[in-house]
């Protein structure tokens, strides 16, 4: 295909938005189609474009694969998202949701497929603000201290992003993301993308406007940051990071324990809530904290990068089906009848991010298994199968949460087809992705092995195990410690009120107060009332004086 | 070469300053004429630079010269730096022109206001094209007398007294330049001004030399470092560089299109546009390093910024926050100067474009609100994006270009100085910009969700309607809805298309290419 088609990637959602300002009522059906362009090139992909009329250095592509993989999640993910959106009931400021909607689609593509540093940048800016408004769409005192703190943490992202990206350009000497890989950086440089991409993803203790922003918007919002735009984060950090460095290598334990807290808090936070969304969103923390460790172990280990880029890429997409079907279903089992067969169907996402057979989720745990069995980093193994068992009853809690929260026997809307297609396909996507996609194909049938099997279900038996354990004693989160606004939204708010009391000393010349005016008064009349050429005339006398002495 | 090319630097003055005075001698009340001669004169000026940008992107030189005073004669010259800020000025006059006639329509005194809004034009860019020191400094001294009647235009007790700060201050400033320039010009005498700085081309004995740069004795620095601060200090004024931006926030109780005109069109730009030409093409960007200055200069810059944006923070009325926050952005471009470097010398004559536009637009948008909805302060701008989307989406063009959100022209202007910092090894200047643009955002993000997300009052404070060209742009009147968003779009396209040859960023570099040249 041409390279022009990039464009038409970009420029799909805008087209949306202008159609949308026109005619709102058709086009919100349509919108989906935003998404088909990038989904197409995904799987064809056209030859890279050079826009050098758009910012110096602009470049567009996705020849490699983890740029591919990544684009047709964005357009899936996107995808169903919208067609499940468009058929919800409007609320008030449904055109502005759809704006902001648009503009976190076009700023998400850019930053996939851009090739150059600063595109990815203006991609994942755009992103970050426009989501914004999906944040706080519904509107109400929780959806704005939930976007306050989203904003405030989003922008400091985006300030160690902009610090770390001209660095890196001044490292470098190029804009050029494959140059980047190819150089290695200093700590400080890394540090800053560590922290400003880890902000995007959520792993503890970067976190902190994870939950409340998850829990604040509306389902097909938390289904596209959590599955597509977290995601970006991912691949921010694999692209703008070198292949290795002398450094990071040595960081790599402390990576792999913040990976571990963050996936064991994600859990342990999780469990006392009781919403729905938000016991998802602290699932994604402990998710995010996976996607860590497989980054760390590409770091650890430059020899096999290509594989740890496919595990990544497998990963991503894993979680981003998975991920995002659920926060769809918890929208749908909010409002909805559900019947027998739907609850098997939101069960198959939930059990397979806590590695279900034959799923996604066994594919890449198994993989990272493997990854470990390096020497040094065997200690870890066993961690592993305890983080399945807690994921295992994370997602048990979610979805128990989700059937409490659901309409009474008896109540409730029938679910509407154009809602339940969607979800069902991302709901699927888990189970049929191992047979559809070749280069999956194989790792999932080694991951068969009796062996790998036993170990991968014996954690998903233990958590059953567990779980109905507490269904029958009626086990309960202590009351006090579910939602809690955490430290995250006082520190928000505490930034508000120090803004606010900031202030410096005036420095400036007002006018002058009422001593200044009467000696300016007094001088004017000095020049009036006594004739001026004397006035002058004494004056020169004086400057002479004053020139002669000198 | 033809022979006409001594006249355009002349006529593109005389395109604002004939219609000018022309406007004086005009009745109140004809209107159509004094818009005729108005419209005319921008759209020639624009024409005009047009044929200039040409010419000089080619290599054609321009130059008019009339004897003047002994050593220093009148002359007028088109070069590339010169040129970015008149188109910018030609632009922004022709949108501010449309502008002013839609926001003074039925007002009072209005051949008076529009003659010296003429009359500001052709100093400014009389200023730009002004080819030595001495020319230089007569243009700065129309543009502060000509500024003046406008900034009183509306005759309350807060203009007089906002006009008297004024007169105080850029005053002072000439004078304090006037004696920096006759220091200079006993030194060296005025010769023309020549890229890479014509002090840097002088031995000590004050002869040229072409072979060697920099041989300034020491005898000479302590005069040099003399005038180079009495320049600084003159030109800061109108650079509002703390501490002597006090006059910009009070002059914000003129008209819009007056604010418009101080903050993005002439004066302030004036200021820093002296700074690059003083840096650049008196003093070198060698001879200042040499002498120690720009460090100075650098710190003063910063110190700005920061200050800027923490007041402009603490202000609750709108434009006054505007005002600081031109406080804070014009010190970029001082900052780029500073850094004394290619990258950031980029990056600052990008800037000077850039922020003309975006806070054109800024002060545009907020004129719109003031005029329809009669909503002058933050707190009442809950809701205003429902009953003015468009006024609403340029305004929040602008300012999420002042944070530098990408791909706003804001970001490419950061990007540069980021970077051009990191090459002369001034790494905390980084610092500064993150710390401004967080500054930046604390202020600009609260007025955009106040304008799109809070609910709007019952009944706005007065809510007036015009006949409107089409339905989707009847929120206000269309000649002060077209120019904001005509120039929030320019904001839009100055960053998303920095890569055009056309653009801001390409011509910038233009610039630094012939100044840094070897």
């Amino acid at each position: 295909m041409n390279g022009l088609w990039w464009l038409a990637v970009v420029m799909a959602p805008v087209l949306g938005a202008m159609c949308l300002w026109y005619r709102p009522r058709t086009t919100i059906p349509w919108l989906w189609v935003t998404c088909a362009p990038a989904l197409l090139a995904a799987f064809q992909p056209p030859a890279a474009l050079v826009p050098a009329w758009l910012w110096p250095g602009a470049e567009w592509g996705a020849t490699d694969d983890i740029r591919r993989i990544f684009l047709a999640l964005t357009g899936l993910v996107w995808g169903c998202a919208t067609v499940f959106a468009a058929a919800r009931r409007p609320a008030a400021g449904e055109a502005r949701f759809w704006l902001f909607w648009l503009l976190a689609l076009t700023g998400n593509l850019l930053a996939v497929i851009s090739r150059d540093g600063p595109g990815f940048y203006v991609g994942f800016s755009i992103m970050s603000l426009s989501a914004y408004g999906l944040v706080v769409h519904p509107g109400g005192r929780e959806q704005r201290r939930a976007g306050r703190i989203y904003l405030q943490m989003a922008l400091a992202g985006e300030m160690l992003l902009f610090a770390g990206l001209t660095l890196r350009i001044h490292e470098t000497g190029s804009v050029n993301l494959g140059d980047w890989q190819a150089h290695a950086l200093p700590p400080l440089t890394g540090a800053l993308l560590i922290a400003g991409f880890g902000i995007k993803m959520g792993f503890w203790p970067l976190h902190l406007w994870l939950p409340p922003a998850y829990r604040a918007a509306p389902a097909p919002g938390a289904a596209v940051l959590s599955g597509s735009m977290m995601k970006v984060g991912v691949l921010g950090l694999w692209l703008f990071m070198p292949e290795a460095g002398p450094w990071l290598r040595d960081w790599t334990p402390w990576l792999l324990a913040l990976g571990a807290v963050s996936a064991f808090y994600g859990v342990m936070a999780g469990l006392l809530q009781r919403d729905a969304q938000t016991v998802l969103a602290y699932s994604s923390v402990s998710q995010a904290g996976y996607l860590l460790v497989i980054q760390a172990l590409a770091w650890h280990q430059p020899a096999v990068r290509e594989s740890w880029g496919l595990l990544l890429a497998f990963f991503a997409v894993h979680h981003a089906t998975a991920k995002s079907a659920l926060f769809l279903g918890a929208g749908l089992a909010g409002n909805v009848r559900l019947g027998r067969w739907h609850w098997l169907l939101m069960a198959l996402p939930a059990l397979a991010l806590a590695g279900l057979p034959p799923t996604t989720g066994m594919v890449v745990k198994n993989l990272i298994k493997k990854g470990l069995a390096d020497d040094t980093l065997e200690a870890w193994i066993p961690l592993l199968s305890l983080g399945s068992l807690a994921t295992g009853l994370l997602v048990l809690h979610a979805l128990w949460r989700m059937y409490r929260a659901g309409p009474a026997p008896g109540e409730g809307d029938k679910a509407h087809p154009l809602r339940v297609y969607p979800w069902a396909v991302l709901s699927l996507a888990p189970l049929v992705l191992p047979w559809l996609w070749p280069a999956m194909n194989e790792p999932w049938r080694k991951a068969l092995a009796p062996d790998a099997l036993w170990s991968a279900i014996w954690p998903l038996l233990v958590a059953g195990g567990i779980a109905a354990l507490a269904m029958v004693r009626g086990w309960r989160p202590p009351g006090r410690l579910a939602y809690r606004l955490g430290p995250g939204l006082s520190l928000s708010s505490g930034i508000i009120g120090v803004l606010n009391r900031l202030s410096l000393p005036a420095l400036e010349y007002a006018g002058g107060g009422r001593w200044w005016r009467q000696w300016e008064r007094r001088w004017n009349r000095l020049w009036r009332e006594t004739n001026p050429i004397t006035l002058s005339g004494w004056l020169l006398f004086l400057l002479l004086l004053l020139g002669w002495l000198w | 070469m033809v022979s006409w090319t001594w006249l355009l630097p002349l006529a593109i003055i005389l395109s604002s300053l004939i219609p000018g005075l022309l406007i004086f001698s005009l009745k109140e009340r004809q209107e159509k004429l004094r818009t005729f001669l108005n419209l005319t004169g921008a759209l020639v000026k624009m024409a005009l630079v047009g044929v200039m940008l040409y010419g000089v992107s080619n290599g054609v030189e321009f130059r008019f010269s009339l004897p003047f005073l002994p050593g220093g004669g009148l002359l007028l010259k088109g070069d590339a730096l010169s040129l970015q800020f008149v188109s910018l000025s030609s632009v922004l006059w022709l949108a501010t022109t449309v502008y002013a006639i839609g926001y003074l329509e039925d007002s009072p005194l209005r051949s008076r206001f529009f003659g010296y809004f003429s009359l500001c034009v052709s100093a400014t860019v009389g200023l730009a094209l002004a080819g030595n020191l001495v020319t230089f400094l007569l243009f700065y001294e129309l543009l502060t007398l000509a500024t003046f009647p406008l900034v009183v235009h509306r005759g309350t007790k807060a203009a007089l007294r906002a006009g008297r700060v004024y007169l105080v201050y850029t005053l002072a400033g000439g004078a304090v330049l006037l004696m920096g320039v006759v220091l200079l010009h006993t030194e060296a005498g005025t010769p023309d001004f020549v890229p890479g700085g014509y002090l840097s081309g002088m031995d000590s004995e004050g002869n040229f030399s072409s072979t060697v740069i920099s041989g300034l004795a020491g005898e000479r620095d302590f005069t040099l470092t003399v005038a180079f601060v009495l320049l600084v200090a003159g030109l800061g004024v109108k650079a509002a560089l703390i501490p002597l931006h006090g006059w910009l926030p009070q002059a914000m109780v003129a008209p819009a299109p007056v604010s418009a005109l101080l903050h993005a069109v002439a004066v302030v730009k004036a200021g820093v546009f002296g700074l690059v030409r003083v840096v650049y093409d008196v003093y070198g960007i060698e001879s200042v390093r040499e002498l120690h200055l720009n460090q100075p200069l650098l710190w003063l810059a910063a110190a700005t910024i920061i200050y800027g944006s923490v007041r402009a923070l603490e202000q609750r009325e709108l434009k006054k926050r505007l005002a600081y926050s031109t406080v804070s952005q014009v010190s970029y471009i001082a900052l780029g100067v500073a850094l004394a470097g290619p990258l950031a010398a980029t990056g600052a004559l990008a800037h000077l474009v850039h922020q003309g536009l975006m806070k054109v637009t800024l002060f545009y948008c907020a004129g719109n609100f003031a005029e329809t909805l009669g909503v002058h302060r933050i707190e009442g701008m809950n809701g205003i994006g429902r009953r003015m989307p468009l006024t609403m989406a340029a305004f929040t063009l602008g300012a999420l270009g002042m944070i530098g959100v990408p791909p706003l022209a804001g970001f490419i202007s950061k990007w540069y100085l980021g970077l051009g910092a990191l090459e002369v090894g001034q790494d905390w200047v980084l610092l500064i910009l993150v710390a401004s643009a967080l500054l930046n955002a604390a202020y600009f993000l609260p007025l955009i969700y106040r304008g799109w997300f809070a609910a709007p009052p019952d009944e706005w404070p007065e809510d007036k309607r015009w006949p409107a060209l089409h339905p989707l742009l009847g929120e206000t009147h269309w000649m002060l809805l077209l120019p904001a968003l005509f120039t929030a779009v320019l904001s839009l396209l100055a960053g998303l298309l920095a890569g055009l040859d056309i653009s801001p960023l390409a011509w910038g570099q233009l610039i630094v290419e012939r100044e840094f040249a070897p």
